[in-house]
């Protein structure tokens, strides 16, 4: 600790006439460039107290400000709360939320007040190191400006998203990052700590901008649905497509890395004295789609625990398999008024010789029609001193893409050698 | 057509005060001291009642002029005179008459020792040690099947024991109760009873694991309430045996009502809404596995289980309030909003 301190102290001591020189111009930015973000709140109805609040910014002359979907969700999702918006002088005036897209979480919030300045909003090429400045209200604690370093767009992401080395904190979320020359590069939207930013590139806020006068109509729950069920078909499609990603624990060959933007990760469990031995293997998305305060979207993962046993006889041993195909069940809880109860259904399933018992539960979201949490989950039966259990979790999927991958799933559960 | 008869007599509770054969000449019935019957019924007259033979070999029955009369039980009419007949049962007071033949039949007697029931001379003390050790053998052997590592003797006997003394417990509470209604104690009876009864349920519910297995698409759930509650009404029934004389319908009845007034507490406790943790929208897993060669394992072919599952969606959409196709139904309470005073960014990992 004292070690890290003393070299931060040490390096700004050596870069201190850079520094003088670039907060300049940082505080060029900020004086050109902070009357077009705003501060937006949730507001309570009953009690007229705010439970959240983020940042948005103008991008047009009749005073519509760009934010993210999950800064006013609430508003969207509950007639409880409604949306304002606090000017330079902090006076708060009403906002209302024109167009969402959930996938990039986004959204379009009309004030209805003109202004004369405002972003244009531009595609941009940028370099790799590129210096951006982002603007925001991180935890309530006033307008503020960070700066950080463009990094190119991420990997393993359900969509594109902006890597940008620099604190944002919350409360920032639905700012502007720009280049010095006023261009917006990117809008705030999530941060994985220590200066790890994420942001949504501008070209979705301008898509967004421009179909802004048609979203308008429709409910927000049907129109939440048909977005997030148009973007699972093009991330589900391309699951398990990759022939070779199959791997072979013990004597069973399981699917692994559905697609480029899963992560996997192994373990096992060997004790000396133990009678048994796991070997565990997951992999899961990065990433999920905000719906709700307790609602998601486009989480993937799926599990193999292998069991195999090294002297138990065959009934001792399946007690500890059924425990362990009991025991994770891998389908949390939600509140009961965002979705209903798990139903599944169970059986022992058959496939090219392979015999296994089968579980498939699924569960509505409430609120958003076509929309299903499904899991599958499998033991391979037929071995006395080896067996596997396996599941596949999906959530916010359509039913037919659930059951499509499930099947797919089942079907890729192999003995590797017998 | 005269005949020798026999009169019981038996208190309100229907608990047998005495029988008497009836002799030459009369006979009378009241709470004086001069009756040939006494009494101890503050309902009856001091004279109540006679009953003479009438030299035909009939026997002829006559209230005396009693404040509250004498009843017929089957018609319910009051008597002031009538012929006596095997069968009959008369009231006077509180106090009931029955009449019988001589020549009704009883039942052989029992050995000396026996209980009272079939179940009683099952588990007399001799027995009854030889299903207590079984039990604790099982109970053992059902805990080293159940582990997956090296169990000490110790670690094997704990759960046996365990349940031995939640038996002596049951089996105490049952003890004490039989001193105090029957004056006998059979405490080593009423513990081998609940010992068996508990290693047969154990038997049965490995069965329905097994058929949980083997036919897991059938929902053996009530089943197992079935089951459950029946067990429950025999160990019942076997402790009023060794409690009560009653008649074994009798037993059976008042073990089966009680049974069944348990199965409806535990339903309501279960209903509940303090017991909903929340966990209802988690699904809770409960299939058991088995060792059996996969040949001899029923299975459907994947086609077949998605065909089924299908279903599902019709399921939860009608839970979600979608029945017709129309607007879903709005989500019940709002979620309370975060309470920090700043939002979070969705991806704060």
């Amino acid at each position: 600790m004292t070690r890290s301190v003393a070299l931060v102290v040490a390096s700004c001591w050596a870069s201190a006439l850079v520094a003088q020189e670039r907060e300049g111009g940082t505080a060029a930015v900020f004086e050109r460039f902070a009357d077009r973000v705003v501060k937006l709140q949730v507001v309570e109805r009953g009690s007229g107290a705010k439970s959240s609040l983020g940042t948005g910014f103008f991008v047009t002359a009749d005073g519509r400000l760009v934010s993210n979907y999950h800064v006013v969700a609430e508003t969207v999702a509950n007639d409880r709360y409604r949306l304002e918006w606090l000017d330079q002088n902090g006076i708060a005036n009403p906002a209302r939320v024109v167009a969402i897209d959930v996938v990039r979480d986004l959204s379009i919030v009309a004030t209805d007040k003109p202004r004369s300045t405002f972003f244009t909003l531009d595609r941009s090429a940028l370099a790799r190191g590129s210096r951006l400045y982002s603007l925001g209200h991180p935890e309530d604690l006033g307008l503020s400006i960070v700066e950080g370093t463009y990094n190119g767009l991420l990997e393993h992401t359900l969509y594109p998203k902006i890597h940008f080395t620099g604190p944002i904190n919350p409360g920032m979320s639905g700012g502007p990052s720009l280049t010095a020359q006023g261009a917006v590069v990117g809008v705030n939207v999530a941060t994985a700590g220590n200066s790890l930013g994420f942001l949504v590139p501008v070209d979705a806020a301008i898509a967004l901008l421009d179909r802004s006068a048609d979203d308008a109509d429709l409910p927000f729950d049907d129109l939440i649905a048909e977005q997030v069920l148009a973007n699972q078909e093009r991330y589900l499609a391309t699951l398990f497509n990759q022939a070779d990603s199959s791997v072979t624990i013990g004597p069973f060959r399981l699917p692994t890395q559905p697609a480029d933007f899963f992560r996997c990760w192994a373990d096992a469990e060997r004790e000396d004295e133990a009678l048994f031995e796991f070997v565990d293997h997951r992999c899961s998305t990065d990433d999920f789609i905000y719906l709700s305060g307790s609602q998601s979207s486009g989480i993937v993962s799926l599990s193999h625990r292998v069991v195999i046993s090294r002297g138990l006889n065959p009934l001792r041993f399946y007690a500890l398999y059924t425990n362990q195909f009991n025991q994770d069940n891998g389908l949390g809880w939600r509140p009961e008024g965002d979705v209903t109860e798990y139903r599944c259904r169970d059986d022992n399933v058959r496939q090219d010789g392979l015999l296994m018992r089968v579980s498939f539960c699924v569960r509505r979201y409430r609120k958003y029609r076509g929309l299903y949490d499904a899991r599958v989950k499998a033991a391979v039966l037929g071995a006395r001193d080896a067996g596997v259990v396996t599941q596949l979790n999906l959530s916010g999927v359509s039913f037919e893409n659930a059951e499509r991958l499930a099947r797919h799933y089942l079907g890729r559960i192999r003995w590797a050698s017998r | 057509m005269g005949q020798p008869l026999v009169i019981e007599i038996a208190d309100h509770r229907g608990r047998l005060l005495q029988r008497t054969r009836l002799g030459p000449g009369s006979c009378t019935i009241g709470r004086g001291y001069r009756n040939d019957i006494i009494l101890d019924d503050q309902y009856v007259d001091p004279e109540h009642l006679e009953i003479a033979s009438n030299g035909a070999g009939d026997w002829i029955v006559t209230d005396l002029g009693s404040r509250n009369g004498t009843t017929v039980v089957a018609t319910g009419q009051f008597l002031r005179q009538g012929l006596l007949q095997p069968g009959q049962e008369l009231r006077i007071g509180h106090t009931t008459i029955r009449v019988f033949a001589s020549d009704h039949p009883v039942p052989p007697a029992q050995a000396l020792g026996t209980g009272t029931g079939l179940m009683a001379r099952y588990v007399e003390p001799k027995r009854a040690t030889a299903i207590l050790a079984g039990a604790l053998v099982l109970t053992g052997i059902s805990q080293y099947l159940g582990s997956s590592s090296t169990q000490s003797f110790a670690e094997l006997a704990t759960p046996a024991l365990g349940l031995l003394l939640l038996a002596a417990l049951w089996a105490t509470a049952w003890a004490f109760t039989n001193r105090i209604v029957a004056h006998r104690f059979r405490f080593i009876s009423h513990l081998a009873w609940t010992a068996l009864i508990v290693v047969g349920y154990s038997i049965v519910a490995i069965g329905i694991e097994w058929l949980e297995f083997l036919v897991p698409r059938f929902d053996w759930s009530l089943v197992q309430v079935g089951i459950g509650t029946g067990v429950f009404a025999t160990l019942l029934a076997g402790h009023l045996q060794l409690v009560t004389d009653w008649t074994a319908a009798r037993q059976w009845r008042v073990a089966a009502l009680a049974a069944a007034a348990g199965l409806v507490i535990v339903g309501i406790i279960g209903q509940a809404d303090w017991l909903d943790d929340g966990e209802d929208t988690a699904a809770v897993d409960r299939s058991p596995l088995k060792p059996v060669s996969s040949r001899l394992v029923p299975s459907s072919g994947p086609d077949r289980f998605f065909d089924r599952a299908a279903d599902l969606k019709a399921e939860v959409d009608e839970m979600a309030g979608d029945d017709d196709g129309g607007a879903a139904e709005p989500a019940g309470e709002p979620d309370p909003p975060d309470t920090a005073a700043a939002s979070d960014a969705p991806g704060g990992r």
